[in-house]
């Protein structure tokens, strides 16, 4: 990959956080650099350094400038990121999220199919037969920013929000699909739903997906989605992962 | 074990801390005081950890009893606190005996005050932290603002406490019209001439829309250039002021989501933190830029400061 270190720009955000930022557009391949300056800086155990904000095309470093100052914080990063290049990151994994789609677990499939002249079947097909990108996390807990949804299924949003979405609940805006991780307002054709929590503050660990990993939707049957909800409650599910080669 | 009991909550009152850091990257909110100043002031006072858990009021104070005698200290707004009907002072070590109660007459200035308890509050630590962060039910108590009837654990004192009080120049000024400091942020070129005069000239009221996610303020529109309000989603931190598509300032705060779409014009800075956590609805606020080293330099001096008052006491 040719994206070299003298292309980063550091910007700070306030006075105890950094902006490391790439490229001002939305690619698999900045975003891999991304995640490998996250590994690279985090392999250095900056004493001072607190927290991370990974996004499509920048990395939000957050420090306590009490312990490291800007100026040699930024000397620290800068030898670093020459050697970004060469970071290997982890292999990516397909994580498999079983969904129920339509019914009362989807009440907008049929006005996803009817917007793009699509049977319900073709929309569910279309939507599981992709793995997509996880780029980043953010808006709430757990929630993915995922791309590569296939244009066909491609429907605005309510005109008006929903006042309560259930956590779990799957759906399309414009371009975008997601899977809604807390109950949460929101806007969304909601299309399906999944048995899993991708967010569970009492469990290890809390967060089912990272930035990098891929998912894949897989329809399942209303017994199995009752099953693996069981499952879930009783904290025995059983990701299904597999390599993204 | 020693509790405190909660007979009336108050507007909002939360347990927080300094908040909850390391899983921003899944998009978890850091929560925490939002006037993390006056947490950890009100925490050295009763000879606490600067990090334990206090409760965090919102304009109006709680009523409170104990269930056996300890210490608590009350920094942050002045809300008129009294014991038995008898005033306390704040930013002071203060003793209370089994049965009493602590009640707020009512607010004098500021907006947030924080009460800690020597012993710290004990609730359950959730993803390393007991700070509340309400909008996914998450830590504090029961992930929750307080209600009438809680029972709050506390953590045990095995030292004796003095009784301390910080210098009042060492107190910030909370008014209600406020000077604060900004960085000028990544997004500052997405801004005209006009607008950023506006922003840095002109006074900025705080809107009723404001909570512990972000203060949402009106005043002279801070126009964008042709490439409009919306930038690729990225990471927020703390005083990141956006702009947003009407050209209105948002202060983001505590509660604040990780990532944000709309363009980042400016960053408060952390010394002035304490003075926007404790502005109103309706208060005003000013902006001045200042320069990073300045900004660091700032909180280095008030660093000394804290350090040498509490060696002294």
């Amino acid at each position: 990959m040719e994206i070299a270190s003298q292309i980063l720009k550091y910007i700070p955000s306030g006075d105890s956080a950094f902006i490391i930022k790439v490229d001002n557009e939305i690619s698999p391949e900045i975003n891999q650099t991304i995640r490998k300056l996250l590994v690279r800086i985090e392999q250095e155990r900056i004493e001072g350094v607190v927290d991370f904000i990974p996004s499509y095309n920048e990395l939000l470093v957050c420090y306590d400038p009490l312990i490291i100052g800007y100026r040699k914080l930024l000397d620290r990063l800068r030898l670093i990121d020459r050697e970004i290049d060469s970071v290997k990151l982890p292999e990516s994994s397909v994580i498999q999220i079983p969904v129920y789609y339509g019914d009362d677990f989807g009440p907008d499939l049929n006005e996803v199919a009817d917007f793009n002249s699509l049977s319900i079947d073709e929309v569910i097909g279309i939507h599981s037969s992709t793995n997509y990108l996880v780029y980043m996390l953010g808006f709430t807990p757990g929630f993915c920013y995922l791309g590569g949804m296939d244009a066909r299924i491609a429907t605005p949003r309510k005109h008006s929000p929903r006042i309560k979405i259930p956590a779990g609940a799957v759906g399309i805006a414009d371009k975008q699909t997601g899977i809604y991780p807390i109950e949460s307002p929101g806007g969304w054709q909601l299309i399906g739903q999944t048995p899993l929590k991708l967010f569970d503050p009492e469990r290890k660990p809390e967060f089912l997906i990272q930035p990098g990993d891929f998912i894949r939707f897989v329809p399942v049957s209303i017994d199995e989605f009752k099953r693996m909800t069981n499952e879930v409650r009783e904290g025995i599910y059983k990701l299904e992962k597999s390599n993204c080669t | 074990m020693a509790s405190i009991i909660i007979h009336s909550p108050g507007l909002l009152t939360t347990v927080q801390d300094f908040g909850r850091y390391g899983y921003q990257r899944f998009g978890m909110p850091v929560s925490g005081a939002m006037d993390s100043l006056s947490l950890r002031l009100a925490n050295l006072l009763v000879g606490n950890h600067p990090n334990d858990a206090c409760l965090e009021t919102t304009l109006t104070g709680p009523e409170i009893s104990f269930t056996s005698k300890g210490v608590i200290a009350i920094c942050g707004a002045d809300m008129n606190p009294s014991i038995n009907g008898k005033t306390i002072q704040l930013n002071k070590t203060i003793e209370v005996k089994a049965g009493q109660t602590l009640s707020f007459e009512g607010l004098n200035y500021g907006c947030r005050s924080y009460i800690a308890f020597g012993g710290g509050i004990d609730t359950p630590i959730t993803m390393e932290s007991r700070s509340t962060y309400l909008r996914a039910k998450v830590g504090g108590f029961e992930g929750r603002a307080l209600k009438t009837g809680d029972e709050l654990p506390l953590g045990s004192i095995n030292k004796k406490i003095k009784s301390i009080e910080i210098p009042k120049d060492f107190i910030p000024k909370y008014q209600s019209n406020q000077i604060v400091q900004i960085i000028a942020g990544p997004e500052v070129r997405s801004f005209g001439s006009e607008g950023i005069r506006n922003f840095l000239t002109s006074e900025y009221a705080i809107s009723d829309q404001s909570d512990r996610m972000g203060y949402r303020l009106t005043g002279p529109t801070i126009k964008h250039q042709s490439n409009g309000a919306d930038i690729i989603s990225a990471g927020i931190s703390i005083g990141t002021i956006q702009i947003t598509g009407n050209g209105q300032p948002i202060i983001l705060m505590a509660d604040r989501q990780t990532t944000g779409g709309y363009t980042r014009l400016a960053n408060l800075i952390s010394n002035d933190l304490t003075l926007v956590a404790q502005l109103k609805p309706s208060d005003r606020v000013r902006f001045r830029e200042v320069s990073l080293e300045k900004a660091q330099e700032q909180l280095f001096n008030r660093e000394l400061i804290l350090k040498k008052v509490f060696r002294y006491l």
